[in-house]
């Protein structure tokens, strides 16, 4: 029980940051210290056990009147309530809400089961049944099915909302509950059930959990005007991520870019050795620091951790970071040191805004459980705390902000396999969308609203058409999936995407 | 002349009070010397290393919480002292307010009822609204009497709330003027336009003194010579068991069948009471009950005993469905904070427990089903900068449409597309009320309209319940 203090990470539940396309992976660190340093320079050693502290008496007359309060609530439920609740879920109960009183999303108890299940490391591959769902009013419906995967071997498809598993109905749980369930060992079966739109009960597909390719890093050669950019998105901050940024920095350098994008967009964090490590190919030790870190006990910050460049020249290319407002964390980090150290440009919206660090304490008393508690923040290069809840700022704002295209924040459309929607019917979640995704992907200029007017059908009609789909101006499940297809095939392609658009042409004015 | 009432009844879905047991003392067990040892080492290393310093008491208080929460039961809850202080001096004899019920669904404060000639209707506030912003905070992370306290303030001060409402995307804002509400628990009419003289009494909760104005408001009637009963139920979310006893036993005669039973937990056994009517005459005319589904707890113990034991007629929709009771506790160890607890669920004559959780029946059901009009369910119009136009659409559309139809008998879409119909039917609107004629909705227009639904919902002849029992009565 002397080892309170096990790691430290920028990161508790991905899944709490991504609204949508979050893989059922849940990435959390385990076992290794990225920045043992920072342990010993912070007295933890010092620290004595939390139970000898309370059996010292150090704890004052409040500790004992809460005490006993808690054991009288607990006493008069047990006793009293009609539904005759058990004291063992009540002091489960007060664990999580001991937490919730924290009123801090980042900090959580996790139990030994959950441990397990979320015991996957940020690696390049996860276990896992390959798909990556969207939340859909908190419900997960699946929007792509890997290929080569345990899923789309089962059968199941995009569109999908995932109800049960392993037999137990998770409807109105939330994603993470689904998510947690859904992880497992390798090689162990997991069975699925999931509502289909157009088929009233519920189907189960039973796969085996498998190791799913998930590379934290992608790059591209894009070649503008003959000229070389490179494009690297990190997509998370994983245990491999700094080795798979460096080897596909070095192939595109190989090339001669003239410019370089790393985006950063929807990326929830990671390690903070990975961002430490990629910040430290691009950025010059100036006698700055790139970032800090401080962690707090009893409220007293300690003295900051200052970490500084170590390249001696920049980069001979310009580099642009692109962020959002899923950016986060680590991303965080990234970004604002490239932009207040560096002086590069920074190209987006707004990101999230976690100034907070990680620790993770398992003593032995909890048996297994680990809880994750905010304890440290980390600072900009100027010194800043960036922080959605009074941070000095409440997020990195980019030097240019670049708002997407509407299609890019659209989810899939989803409904009812019976349903259909058509001339002169009004619906903002169906029709509105569909008119947008009808609108940009060029079958013609109609009206946003919602409203379905011949203008709409006529456009719905030119992409029947095109998809080889029965021409009947009606929008029907069939329909609807080609759209979402669509969709995601128009959003995967650089060249329709705004923000890198714009990259490029940071380069070209120069 | 009715006397006038003024009574609690504040932000609070009322309770079934029973006796409050100060001081039960019981061996305060460990509940488990291990995992109290767990328990104080969480506590300590988030106070120790979490970055914003938790107080202890805070950290505590969240452990109540979590308790309080993991019940599945909105009825119990554990009031501090600075709450319970707030709490009681908003039971005075009259508030000061803007005039809603509210009910605590998951911590969140979801309007129940929006009070008549209140700044909440003024302002357009209606029953389900969330409410989650006040004084443009979020709101939605805080506690349910958290919350109620942003709410409430001084008499002459104003309040933004931001509401969430089903149906519309954004937030919206109203601001609105805190006031003194009056609140009679008992209203009364007379009706003789039919055959008959028929007496209707509106109860609006059970409270300290409902009884002796019920009473004596009856006996009113009874000397104008009544020939028929309405009692109204309706948004009546309870209130006192003694009260509602009292009330019962002027209707119901001695029978085998019992009022109501109450059946009260105590580790793990059960004490079962029964409560028997004393009246020995039957009225001479009869009474017909009315409930909607905001009718709950002492409502439904009622209206349950007139359908089941006086077998009356109970007319209106099912009920809220709540069978438990709850009984302040309070220790030594708890200071002057309060434990509000179910623990324990009352009975129908007919030995069925309605509650909408888990019980035998989810409702008391109505003899008769009786729906309100749908001008009811209208939400009123706010226009503020841009007016409703031709060719558009917007939720406020659908309202517009859906009160043109109710009031005016139009046949207009309802979806909120405001289409050619529509303008139409808005220009014969404006020019039947001396507005600009211009087909367009705009502040002036949306006023208007919601004047005429305001003074339709409120007049009688539009209220389905009671012109159904009258007619009834009048048979």
């Amino acid at each position: 029980m002397k080892k309170i203090i096990l790691l430290i990470s920028l990161f508790a539940l991905i899944i709490s940051l991504g609204a949508c396309a979050d893989t059922e992976q849940i990435e959390v660190e385990n076992g290794d210290d990225p920045n043992g340093e920072v342990d010993n320079g912070n007295n933890d050693s010092d620290h004595n056990d939390p139970n000898d502290s309370v059996d010292n008496g150090e704890n004052d007359d409040t500790f004992d009147y809460d005490l006993s309060r808690f054991k009288t609530v607990i006493e008069y439920l047990e006793t009293y309530h009609y539904q005759g609740v058990s004291s063992e879920a009540l002091i489960e109960a007060a664990t999580y809400g001991v937490f919730d009183a924290l009123d801090d999303p980042y900090s959580a108890y996790y139990t030994e089961d959950e441990v397990t299940r979320l015991n996957n490391r940020m690696a390049e591959s996860f276990v896992g049944i390959g798909v990556s769902v969207e939340a859909i009013n908190n419900s997960p419906v699946i929007r792509t099915v890997f290929e080569h995967s345990p899923a789309e071997r089962a059968g199941l498809l995009n569109g999908d909302l995932i109800s049960h598993v392993d037999g137990e109905d998770l409807r109105g749980q939330g994603m993470i509950a689904v998510m947690l369930a859904i992880m497992g060992e390798e090689g162990t079966d997991v069975e699925i059930g999931v509502e289909r739109p157009g088929i009233s009960e519920i189907l189960y597909f039973t796969m085996t959990r498998a190791e799913i390719d998930n590379p934290t890093v992608e790059y591209d050669l894009f070649m503008d005007g003959g000229k070389p950019i490179g494009y690297i998105k990190i997509n998370s901050f994983g245990t491999e991520t700094f080795t798979r940024f460096n080897q596909a920095l070095l192939t595109l350098e190989n090339d001669d870019i003239e410019g370089l994008v790393v985006d950063v967009r929807n990326n929830g964090g990671g390690y903070l050795n990975a961002v430490l490590n990629i910040l430290n190919l691009f950025l010059v030790d100036d006698g700055n620091p790139m970032f800090s870190i401080k962690a707090f006990e009893q409220g007293m910050a300690s003295e900051p951790q200052h970490f500084y460049g170590s390249q001696t020249e920049p980069r001979d290319y310009d580099i642009v970071t692109l962020i959002n407002d899923f950016s986060a964390s680590a991303s965080e980090v990234f970004a604002s040191a490239m932009l207040e150290h560096g002086g590069y440009e920074v190209l987006g919206i707004e990101s999230l805004g976690k100034g907070t660090m990680q620790y993770t304490y398992s003593p032995d008393i909890l048996k297994g459980d680990e809880m994750r508690i905010s304890r440290g923040h980390w600072l900009t290069s100027n010194g800043n705390w960036i922080n959605q809840m009074g941070g000095d700022y409440q997020g990195v704002i980019p030097t240019t902000e670049v708002i997407p295209d509407t299609i890019f924040t659209l989810g899939s459309l989803y409904f009812e396999g019976d349903k259909t929607f058509e001339y002169d019917q009004v619906d903002l979640r169906i029709i509105k969308p569909m008119q947008i995704m009808l609108d940009t992907l060029g079958y013609g200029e109609i009206r946003q609203d919602g409203y379905f007017d011949l203008e709409t059908q006529e456009a719905l009609k030119a992409f029947q058409t095109a998809h080889d789909l029965t021409l009947d101006g009606t929008l029907d499940f069939e329909t609807a999936q080609a759209l979402n297809e669509a969709m995601f095939e128009y959003r995967s392609k650089l060249a329709n995407d705004r923000m890198f658009l714009r990259a490029l042409s940071v380069f070209n004015n120069e | 002349m009715m006397k006038k009432l003024l009574l609690l009844l504040v932000g609070m879905v009322s309770v079934l009070s029973l006796m409050a047991c100060e001081g039960i003392n019981f061996n305060i067990g460990n509940p488990d010397e291990e995992e109290q040892a767990r328990f104080n080492t969480i506590m300590d290393i988030l106070e120790n290393y979490h970055y914003s310093e938790p107080s202890q008491e805070d950290l505590w208080q969240g452990a109540i919480q979590g308790m309080i929460d993991t019940l599945d039961d909105p009825f119990s809850s554990y009031y501090t002292e600075e709450e319970y202080e707030q709490f009681q001096q908003s039971l005075g004899e009259s508030f000061v307010g803007v005039g809603v019920t509210v009910e605590n669904m998951n911590d969140d404060v979801v309007i129940q009822r929006v009070w008549q000639d209140s700044p909440a209707e003024r302002a357009g506030l209606r029953a389900g609204d969330r409410i989650t912003y006040v004084e443009g905070d979020n709101v939605e992370g805080l506690s349910y009497l958290e919350t109620l306290m942003l709410v409430q303030g001084e008499e002459g001060t104003t309040v933004e709330l931001g509401i969430a409402r089903s149906g519309v995307d954004e937030t919206l804002f109203m601001e609105m003027t805190r006031e003194e509400i009056p609140n009679p628990t008992v209203t009364y009419e007379i009706f003789e336009d039919g055959n008959k003289t028929i007496g209707y009494i509106s109860v609006n909760s059970f409270g300290h003194e409902t009884f002796e104005i019920f009473e004596a408001t009856l006996n009113d009637l009874e000397e104008s010579g009544i020939e028929g009963l309405i009692i109204d139920l309706r948004d009546n979310s309870g209130g006192r068991l003694d009260t509602v006893v009292q009330m019962m036993d002027l209707f119901l005669i001695e029978s085998d069948k019992p009022l109501f039973a109450t059946e009260t937990f105590a580790s793990g056994e059960v004490n079962r009471t029964e409560y028997d009517a004393t009246g020995d005459e039957k009225k001479p005319y009869d009474i017909i009950t009315v409930i909607n589904e905001f009718s709950a707890s002492a409502s439904e113990v009622f209206a349950a005993a007139m359908k089941q034991h006086g077998e009356y007629d109970v007319y209106g929709l099912p009920s809220f469905g709540k069978g438990t009771m709850q009984t302040p506790f309070s220790h030594r160890n708890m200071n002057n904070d309060e434990l509000h607890l179910s623990n324990g669920i009352w009975l129908t004559p007919n030995n069925t427990w309605i509650n909408n959780i888990g019980g035998d029946q989810e409702s008391l059901y109505p003899t008769r089903e009786v729906k309100r009009s749908e001008a009811f369910d209208i939400q009123n119009l706010y226009i503020l900068d841009n007016p409703l136009t031709y060719d558009t659409v917007d939720s406020r559309t659908e309202s517009l449409q859906k009160a043109l139809n109710a009031l005016y008998a139009f046949d207009l879409r309802t979806d909120g597309y405001f289409d050619e119909a529509t303008k139409e039917a808005v220009k014969t609107f404006q020019e039947t009320y001396d507005l600009t004629v211009s087909g367009e909705v705009d502040f002036d227009t949306a006023s208007t309209l919601n004047e005429n639904l305001i003074a339709f919902r409120n007049d009688y002849a539009n209220d389905l319940k009671i012109q159904t029992a009258l007619e009834t009565l009048n048979d």
